[in-house]
């Protein structure tokens, strides 16, 4: 779930003490080497895996072919050659960039990869801003006072959304907002309406723990004594809160928003298919299901792009933040 | 002794009720499976079904019920496999050589970044449906998380003062593994352990919502919650019944394992109550 | 009326007096030091000025004003006002207590504008102007630093830049050299000598040699309560409370007279003798010193002790 960013995150991090400039910029190339190992390594296994899994040119034949059309698919798309050849051929196709044609349609994998992929990053994109911008007040709030009884209570139910799986959550929004009082689609990509649903579905599943990552933030953030200072120069608790306490509490945040963010780049299949979101997670469970390698390898590596990706904007986004980072320190 | 955190008692609590009502079905693996065509679809209450009947008229506690054992088999054979293979490949990367540990990270990095989806579907392809597939895909897919927290804690341990002690007096590997490094990591393994239980069986339930692992038939939750989109509209206790049981086992498991980490963390060895 | 006047003080904590009836006064261009061991009350005295005490501690008696204004009753409202304005405040650790993602010069000018409405710039101006004030080279470099970047002794200036930057008339610091460097210290005490020509100060510390250097009359605390106060020449010359005596002989010495350890262990707030809380440790206590203590006058200051005099010193 995206969490190979934290570990990268502190490679990076401890890259970018004194001596900055050079040492960022092999830190980043070792971890663009690191990327290219895992793309080369994910291909290779997913080409065997997916080979073991079935014999394409029996699917494509459909159920009722005889051994001759079979046979003719095979040669024809190149499936009886030895596995190793095909391999090697694979690679070298790869390496230009070259993913093959889908065996559904003919039309380039990459081509399909390229066109599914605006969805899935929408997406994620909108369901995080959402998420951040409802777990920061309530994280915020919850964390300034958080022995009154009203915020106990909310702490419980947000523990509660928290653990329930996002797919339950979605299938109860369907249930309640789609079928039963009609008011939004839920199905599709089309129109405004349709972005509800599923937006809200992954930002009531993700914005309970970031509220609670950011309360407990916050409340560490009050004990600290940078917070006595301030209210020794006479500032208020609400002053205290906004100009002292979130930003630090934010900053705290970033790793997890980070992890999300990549989580819902990568991991959000369940939900494009109930919405039948057109969408990478959606693309990869009908090409896999299909058995259409050429999709799927091409699917599947462009979601691991997408994660490292992730990965890389939050180490900036880091860097970007705190101060501490950004400059060095003389102390 | 302790006063057990109200976190802990809850989750119990919680299971306990699960517990009860699964023995009100005795007959459930049984009834399960009794398709009842002229009672379809029925709401819960009537003909003696609490929560009503599926469109082939199964009842659907019953169907709940039989599920549980399936769900929870899968996820906790999961864990099982993640966490014996990631403790040990975890103190592995720690005490091994350079390049021990490096290839050892990377396997770890490659298995979490492998789409699991795509990793389920080939295994079921080449292992057929059914809960031992998907086991070992789960497993193999996420074992990379315990190794990594065993592969940190272990080092930090490793430079603790009574584990050089030990090393400096001739103490060999792995008896120091055994009896310094892993009593150290025990605690936060113990509720990790829980929590990664809670997400197999998520893991679990949404690959079968999609089709891959369960039998055709088997009432696994996920299956369930698929099963019923068609009829959410006359039928949503189809929806409520396996999506309450999920989600109520899942809090319930949350709230056991940070009553398990807050029981057994050391900073409540010292605590008097 | 001016200056801090601490009439009868009390600070407790459910079940627990921390501070126990204690009357202190500093009049402007004085420093008063409060010196004790920890858990003395000192800091929990000083914090009640302004009613900074930790959550769980109240005032639970006395009165405090200071010029004239009463402090005890006041509301939070009225209190923040006078927080950064009237009273400014030093604190012990400076590596701390810093906000880190803020830079130096942001933060003083927050306490600028929020206490003299000034616009922004004019406050960035006046930080500047504080961090030089307070000796720190390169103002506009540094008020544009985070935290992070200045040295220890650099941002316990820029603390001390914060607190005095609205021309507090009570300058309250509680052991804010003890962190640092002992070349550091020695600055820092020479700027809050220079910040009382305009304030009264109250100097909180454990370290009798920097009371003596700084301070112009010291007070010393016991379980929470005053035991002696008296100028410092004649406090340090001819202590009159056995336990001052004590502190000053129990003080290692670079003369190599050997410090002598005073007997026993310092009372915890839970439970202290009736009477003088010193006594089981005091060499000439006798049956009177179990009644309730008071401050007499001795020599040229007050000290809460039947049998007063040097006794032990030297």
């Amino acid at each position: 779930m995206g969490t190979a960013v934290e570990i990268s995150t502190r490679k990076v991090l401890s890259a970018s003490r004194p001596g900055n400039g050079l040492r960022f910029a092999r830190a980043a190339g070792k971890r663009c080497l690191e990327l290219v190992l895992l793309l080369v390594t994910l291909s290779t296994l997913l080409f065997f895996l997916l080979r073991a899994s079935g014999d394409p040119a029996v699917t494509l034949a459909g159920a009722d072919a005889d051994a001759e059309t079979v046979q003719a698919i095979r040669v024809a798309y190149g499936f009886d050659r030895p596995l190793f050849v095909q391999y090697l051929s694979y690679m070298s196709h790869l390496a230009r960039g070259d993913f093959g044609l889908s065996l559904a349609n003919s039309e380039p994998a990459m081509k399909a990869v390229l066109w599914a992929m605006p969805a899935t990053v929408s997406l994620a994109l909108l369901a995080m801003l959402l998420t951040v911008v409802i777990a920061s007040p309530i994280g915020a709030w919850l964390g300034a006072a958080p022995d009154r009884p009203e915020r106990r209570a909310t702490a419980v139910i947000l523990y509660i959304l928290q653990g329930t799986p996002g797919f339950v959550v979605a299938l109860v929004l369907i249930q309640i907002f789609a079928v039963q009082a009609g008011w939004l689609p839920a199905i599709g990509r089309s129109g405004l309406a349709s972005w509800v649903l599923p937006t809200v579905s992954l930002s009531l599943f993700l914005a309970p723990k970031l509220a609670r990552v950011l309360a407990a933030n916050v409340g560490e953030a009050f004990k600290e004594d940078y917070v006595r200072t301030a209210r020794a120069a006479g500032a208020g608790e609400g002053q205290i809160l906004v100009r002292h306490v979130l930003p630090n509490a934010l900053l705290g945040s970033i790793a997890l928003v980070g992890s999300q963010f990549a989580f819902l780049l990568g991991g959000v299949v369940v939900i494009e298919t109930i919405f039948a979101w057109p969408g990478l997670g959606r693309l990869l469970v009908q090409s896999t299901l299909s058995l259409d390698f050429p999709v799927v390898q091409a699917a599947a590596l462009a979601v691991a792009v997408l994660v490292f990706a992730a990965g890389m904007l939050t180490d900036l986004l880091f860097l970007a933040a705190d101060p501490r980072l950004r400059t060095q320190g003389d102390a | 002794m302790r006063r057990a955190p109200v976190e802990l008692l809850a989750g119990l609590a919680i299971l306990i009720v699960l517990l009860a009502v699964a023995f009100t079905k005795p007959g459930a693996f049984a009834q399960a499976g009794a398709i009842d065509l002229l009672n379809r679809l029925s709401a819960p209450g009537t003909e003696g079904r609490l929560v009503g009947s599926d469109q082939l008229g199964r009842d659907l506690l019953a169907r709940i019920v039989a599920g549980a054992p399936w769900s929870l088999g899968v996820a906790a054979g999961a864990t099982s496999l993640a966490v014996v293979l990631g403790v040990t490949l975890g103190l592995a990367a720690a005490e091994g050589s350079k390049w021990t540990r490096s290839a050892i990270l990377q396997v770890a990095n490659l298995a979490l970044s492998f789409p699991g989806l795509v990793a389920a579907v080939a295994a079921v392809a080449v292992l057929g449906q059914g809960a031992v597939t998907l086991i070992l895909v789960l497993g193999l897919l996420s074992w990379a998380l315990f190794a990594r927290v065993v592969y940190a804690e272990a080092l930090a341990v490793r430079t603790r003062d009574y584990v050089v002690a030990a090393r400096i007096g001739g103490v060999r590997s792995p008896t120091i593994l055994w009896r310094h490094v892993l009593p150290a990591l025990t605690p936060s393994l113990i509720a990790m352990t829980v929590f990664h239980f809670a997400d197999m069986l998520v893991a679990a339930s949404a690959l079968s919502f999609l089709g891959v692992g369960a039998p055709l038939g088997a009432p696994a939750w996920g299956a369930m919650l698929a099963e019923s989109r068609p009829y959410l509209y006359q039928a949503p206790w189809l929806l409520a019944g396996p999506a309450v049981a999920l989600a109520a086992t899942v809090l319930a498991l949350n709230l056991m394992g940070d009553g398990l980490a807050k029981l057994l963390s050391p900073s409540n060895a010292g605590r008097r109550r | 009326m001016s200056g801090l006047t601490i009439e009868g003080l009390q600070v407790s904590a459910p079940g627990v007096t921390l501070v126990d009836g204690i009357d202190l006064s500093i009049a402007p261009g004085k420093v008063l030091g409060l010196v004790g061991e920890s858990g003395s009350g000192k800091s929990l005295s000083l914090l009640s000025i302004p009613r900074l005490l930790p959550t769980g501690c109240q005032i639970s008696g006395g009165s405090v004003r200071l010029n004239g204004q009463d402090l005890t009753g006041a509301s939070e409202r009225e209190l923040r006002a006078l927080r950064g304005g009237e009273i400014g405040v030093i604190f012990q650790d400076p590596f701390k207590s810093l906000n880190p993602v803020r830079r130096v010069g942001d933060l003083i000018a927050e306490s600028a504008r929020r206490h003299r409405g000034l616009s922004a710039s004019a406050a960035r101006q006046e930080a500047i102007d504080a961090l030089a004030a307070v000796g720190v080279p390169d103002p506009e470099r540094r008020a544009r630093a985070f935290p992070h970047q200045l040295s220890g002794g650099q941002r316990q200036r820029a603390l001390i830049a914060m607190a005095l930057i609205n021309q507090p008339s009570l300058l309250l610091a509680d052991e804010p050299t003890t962190a640092l460097d002992p070349t550091v210290q020695v600055q820092i005490l020479d700027l809050i000598r220079a910040a009382a020509q305009r304030a009264g100060v109250i100097f909180v510390t454990h370290d009798l040699g920097a009371a003596a250097y700084l301070c112009d009359e010291i007070a010393v605390m016991y379980a929470g309560r005053i035991v002696e106060w008296a100028p410092t020449a004649s406090l340090i010359a001819a202590p009159q409370h056995p336990y001052t005596a004590a502190l000053l002989a129990c003080t290692p010495r670079l003369d190599g007279v050997r410090p002598r350890a005073i007997a026993g262990n310092p009372t915890s707030p839970q439970d202290r003798p009736v009477g003088c809380a010193f006594r089981p440790r005091c060499e000439r206590a006798v049956s009177a010193c179990i009644g309730p203590p008071m401050l007499l006058a001795h020599g040229e200051g007050l000290a809460a002790c039947f049998r007063p005099g040097p006794g032990l010193a030297a």
